[in-house]
């Protein structure tokens, strides 16, 4: 095959050359359709000669002659034109992320990422003349995070929320629409547009809280409902409806007199509340000092929503969600397993109302001991799938003054409580974060007023978060740098101890991994650059580039969840 | 040949021409962009010395004056200027940045709708002509670091765009204060001056190093992407290629590490001032990348041999005449081709030292081909059933 080359070739050179000649000396033969069909051959051999020794070889230009279907052979099948670059997940061609801050320093990084893996992405933007610091194939929402009805817009048709929206200013009015209104309303839109969606296909949201029990409705736990007869029969030890109240006196060292009489003074309603009829009520004195009052709901099973007549497995579920009105006493919300054991998660208790969830990790055993936490080997460990009652449990405030007389206890009224109950709800365990939250700690911030005012915000919106059922990853850098990321070592923490920065780029780039890790899934945790030589940290993982390997998972599996 | 000595007058007068231009865009500049008119370009009052150089002569010849020192806000290090950013490297090296933070702002040819993907993508444009270069220094206002990828077509004028073009964007660079300007160029260039580009570039390189700008010059082998068209579509298809006899050997690396290379030279400040050559882990012969694609696509490929001779004596033919000497030059590669040399590089482990990168994490032409050739079959897979369904229904 190889012989036959160099002899067209001449043979070519030659006949070209001649028909040059003939060109300029002859034109009446009209040799200029054979000359051209000739320069043609011509050419087309030339040019693959000069291509095999071009230095710049031109990729995408497959002949348009070639006798086959080029575009099946996509030139970018590995450039990574396609959305297959880096690290990007299957699902992100499907999925639309809102973006709120998107023209913020982190916000326009995690913008180009989202597009670079292929999301479609979405920006909710104050001023309309912000568009054009956007991609253009960028959809542009112009709202405020604090207008609810521009969110629940915004957020149709979006899998998942990315919140880098910061306020503007540190005033309060300022901190609190951004920092707080505006997570919860994206929450609540988020909600109701999964709601929308459930509605739909007349299901129920995954995403929503699943309500075990509804105290509005006084017949839920006194009436002739099916579920309630089932706990008359352990309601008539107590005081109240279905639900059984049992008080019991711990070991005391009191005498045996101010013991029986402790014992006699111990009294519990509960009943729809006074002052507003629709929620129930749980009030009345115990022992003081010792006194435990234990409010204990029927069997797990049959505490569920009413428009669903199937049991809430408690072990789908990420924890409890109580929502109350109390004296600002001391409360724990408890569960009892089917072997007897209680456990029990004090609930940070403020005056008036509160909602609050509390994850099954913050759940221990009675037995340990609550100032010192000092938990034995012995010490039952709860088992979700075991879950068999849910309670309320009141605790009578040991008096930090010795010798106190029953007088004096009775006088100071910390064995007196009274708690109104809204509902009780299950938090529902999913795969990824719904949202991703940047917040922060305040690190690098001056020290005083300013300082406290923001970080209260921020903290206040990251318990909105928490609270709303959805899940979430809450990213808290150091301190924001401007510089390109990569090369430098991250540290991931919880308790606000970092103080290094980190650079904006690394911040979006564990943001936009949040949004499928598994593991960064319910956990708030502080990110910073490592310090380098005097590190305190301990080495989990090493990835040659930042961009190959996923770092978050091993660096957030120490890390407590549902924090 | 060519020379590398030009006249003073042209050249002050551009930058008359040319600071006027930047004064002009730096008031446009801070109207527009309140937030981040962070930008400080130390060039306008400075006046640029030529730089003169004689090939072969020494680089003492460094521009005496340096530009007066900054004042104001710094410009930011995360701004970064592409030119070429629409080719096969320049595209990747937009991607990289984008991803790792930097504000991507990209050079383009001025035309209807130019480059689309790169501003979906999050970077910016703007519409310059490198062969006029009046119209680079409003693109180059407000930008810490430059990479220039770009290179002539094979349709454009080569000279005017590998080295008039350069040495001029180079000039603008360094007189409007530019901090990093990353460049490409091919390795043992300074060994076949006879090849025109190859002469360009190492003349480049040379202009760059006296420039007094802080660069970083990547000496590149050979991409994988090419190869694709030149020989993987071929073997598929079953199409006749074109090979040479020669026993050249190339250090192939796919264009996405290089842009992660460059990523990391421009992080790096191990990196400025160094003139680095980046190959793959491993030199193929054309005749070795052919028989990978053999074995992959499970086709015998139709290779029509040119001895390296030919091309040679075509050269040879090619420069007699005066008409032909455009394509003669095209030839010149032959050269070095039939010199058998290695394209690649003893020194990577240095280069992966200084970069702070890991040789593992390079993608083998092996690897590179094999993931081709698993997505490509597929498809073929797919579509070859649709096809089949349609001859049903003729």
């Amino acid at each position: 095959m190889t012989s036959d080359v160099p002899a067209k070739l001449r043979r070519k050179e030659k006949r070209n050359k001649k028909k040059e000649i003939k060109d300029m000396s002859a034109d009446d033969i009209n040799p200029i359709a054979i000359g051209r069909k000739s320069r043609e051959m011509f050419d087309g051999f030339f040019e693959q000669i000069t291509s095999l020794t071009r230095l710049q070889k031109s990729t995408g230009n497959i002949p348009g002659n070639a006798g086959y279907d080029t575009s099946i052979y996509d030139m970018d099948l590995l450039s990574g034109d396609t959305t297959d670059m880096i690290d990007a997940n299957p699902q992100a061609k499907f999925t639309t992320v809102l973006v709120t801050g998107a023209t913020g320093r982190v916000g326009k990084v995690i913008v180009r990422k989202l597009l670079l893996r292929g999301y479609g992405v979405r920006a909710l933007i104050r001023r309309e003349s912000d568009k054009e610091f956007l991609p253009p194939n960028v959809e542009v929402f112009v709202g405020d995070v604090s207008d609810l009805d521009t969110m629940r817009e915004a957020v149709k048709g979006c899998a998942k929320i990315m919140y880098c929206a910061r306020a503007s200013s540190t005033l309060t009015s300022d901190l609190y629409n951004v920092e707080v209104l505006g997570v919860q309303n994206a929450c609540a839109a988020m909600q109701d547009y999964f709601h929308t969606l459930a509605a739909r296909r007349a299901g129920q949201s995954v995403k929503s809280k699943k309500m075990l029990t509804d105290f509005k409705w006084a017949q839920n736990f006194e009436g002739e409902r099916q579920w309630s007869t089932e706990f008359s029969q352990s309601a008539s030890d107590a005081a109240g409806g279905g639900w059984r109240t049992a008080s019991s006196g711990e070991s005391s060292t009191s005498a045996a007199k101010s013991e029986a009489t402790r014992r006699t003074v111990q009294k519990v309603k509960f009943e729809p509340s006074e002052e507003n009829w629709k929620f129930a009520s749980w009030s009345g004195f115990v022992t003081p000092r010792t006194g435990v009052a234990t409010l204990i709901s029927p069997d797990v099973k049959i505490l569920h929503a009413e428009s669903s007549n199937k049991a809430i497995d408690l072990s789908s579920c990420e924890g409890l969600t109580i929502r109350y009105k109390c004296d600002a006493k001391k409360y724990s919300l408890c569960v009892i397993d089917t072997d007897g054991n209680l456990f029990r998660a004090s609930m940070r208790t403020k005056l008036g109302w509160k909602t609050q969830s509390i994850p099954w990790s913050r759940f221990v055993s009675e037995d340990v001991d609550d100032t010192t936490m000092n938990s034995s080997a012995d010490v039952p460990q709860l088992d979700v799938s075991k879950i068999a009652k849910i309670g309320v449990q009141f605790r009578a405030k040991v008096n930090a003054k010795t010798n106190q007389t029953l007088e004096d206890d009775l006088a100071g009224a910390t064995n007196q409580f009274s708690l109104v109950l809204e509902y009780l709800k299950a938090n529902p365990r999913g795969e990824e974060a719904d949202i991703v939250l940047l917040s922060c700690f305040g690190a690098g911030m001056e020290p005083g007023e300013e300082k406290q005012r923001v970080v209260k915000h921020k903290k206040d919106g990251e318990c909105a978060l928490r609270r709303s059922g959805l899940q979430y990853a809450i990213v808290r850098p150091a301190v924001l740098s401007e510089e390109p990321s990569g090369g430098k070592a991250l540290v991931f923490d919880q308790g606000e101890r970092l103080t290094q920065t980190i650079s904006c780029a690394d911040v979006a780039d564990v943001c936009v991994k949040s949004l499928h890790d598994s593991e960064a899934r319910n956990r708030t945790f502080d990110v910073a650059y490592d310090k380098g030589s005097e590190g305190d940290y301990e080495l989990v993982t090493q990835v040659a580039s930042k961009n190959s390997g996923n770092y978050l998972t091993p660096a957030l599996q120490p890390l407590e969840r549902n924090t | 040949m060519m020379s590398f000595t030009q006249t003073a007058p042209q050249t002050s007068a551009f930058f008359t021409g040319a600071s006027k231009m930047m004064n002009a865009s730096r008031r446009q500049s801070s109207k527009t962009s309140s937030s981040s008119s962070s930008h400080h370009q130390r060039a306008a009052a400075v006046r640029f010395n030529t730089i003169v150089r004689a090939e072969g002569e020494e680089s003492s010849s460094k521009p005496s004056e340096t530009p007066i020192a900054p004042a104001g806000t710094p410009v930011r290090k995360t701004s970064m200027l592409v030119i070429g950013a629409t080719g096969t490297l320049g595209r990747q090296v937009v991607r990289r940045a984008l991803d790792e933070g930097y504000d991507v702002r990209c050079l383009v040819r001025p035309r209807q709708n130019p480059a689309d993907f790169l501003r979906d993508w999050g970077a910016t444009t703007v519409s310059a002509d490198l062969t006029k270069p009046e119209t680079l220094p409003p693109a180059f206002v407000g930008i810490h670091t430059i990479v220039d990828a770009s290179t002539a077509r094979p349709e454009e004028d080569s000279y005017a765009i590998d080295w008039e073009a350069k040495k001029n964007t180079i000039q603008i660079a360094a007189a409007m204060g530019i901090q990093k300007y990353v460049f490409y160029s091919i390795d043992k260039c300074e060994k076949y001056r006879d090849v025109p580009l190859m002469n360009m570039k190492y003349a480049v390189e040379e202009y760059l190093k006296a420039s007094g700008m802080n660069f970083v010059v990547l000496r590149l082998c050979g991409f994988m992407q090419p190869l694709i068209a030149g020989y993987a579509v071929p073997v598929l298809e079953e199409q006749s290629l074109w090979g040479t006899d020669d026993d050249t050997k190339t250090a192939y690396l796919d264009t996405q590490d290089v842009a992660q290379m460059t990523m990391a030279a421009v992080r790096r400040e191990e990196a400025n001032g160094k003139v680095l050559t980046l190959a793959g882990p491993k030199a193929y012969t054309v005749n070795q990348v052919i028989q990978l694609c053999e074995k992959l696509g499970g086709n015998e490929a139709k290779v029509s041999k040119v001895p390296v001779l030919l091309l040679k004596f075509t050269r040879g033919l090619t420069r007699f005449f005066q008409w032909t000497s455009a394509a003669s030059d095209r030839l010149a590669f032959a050269e070095v081709l039939s010199s058998g040399v290695e394209f690649n590089s003893d020194k990577m482990a240095e280069t992966y030292e200084i970069l702070g990168m890991d040789e593992s994490e390079t993608t083998t032409l092996e690897q590179y081909m094999e993931e081709y050739f698993s997505k490509i079959l597929k498809k073929l897979k797919e579509v070859g059933g649709e096809s089949r369904q349609r001859d049903f229904y003729l």
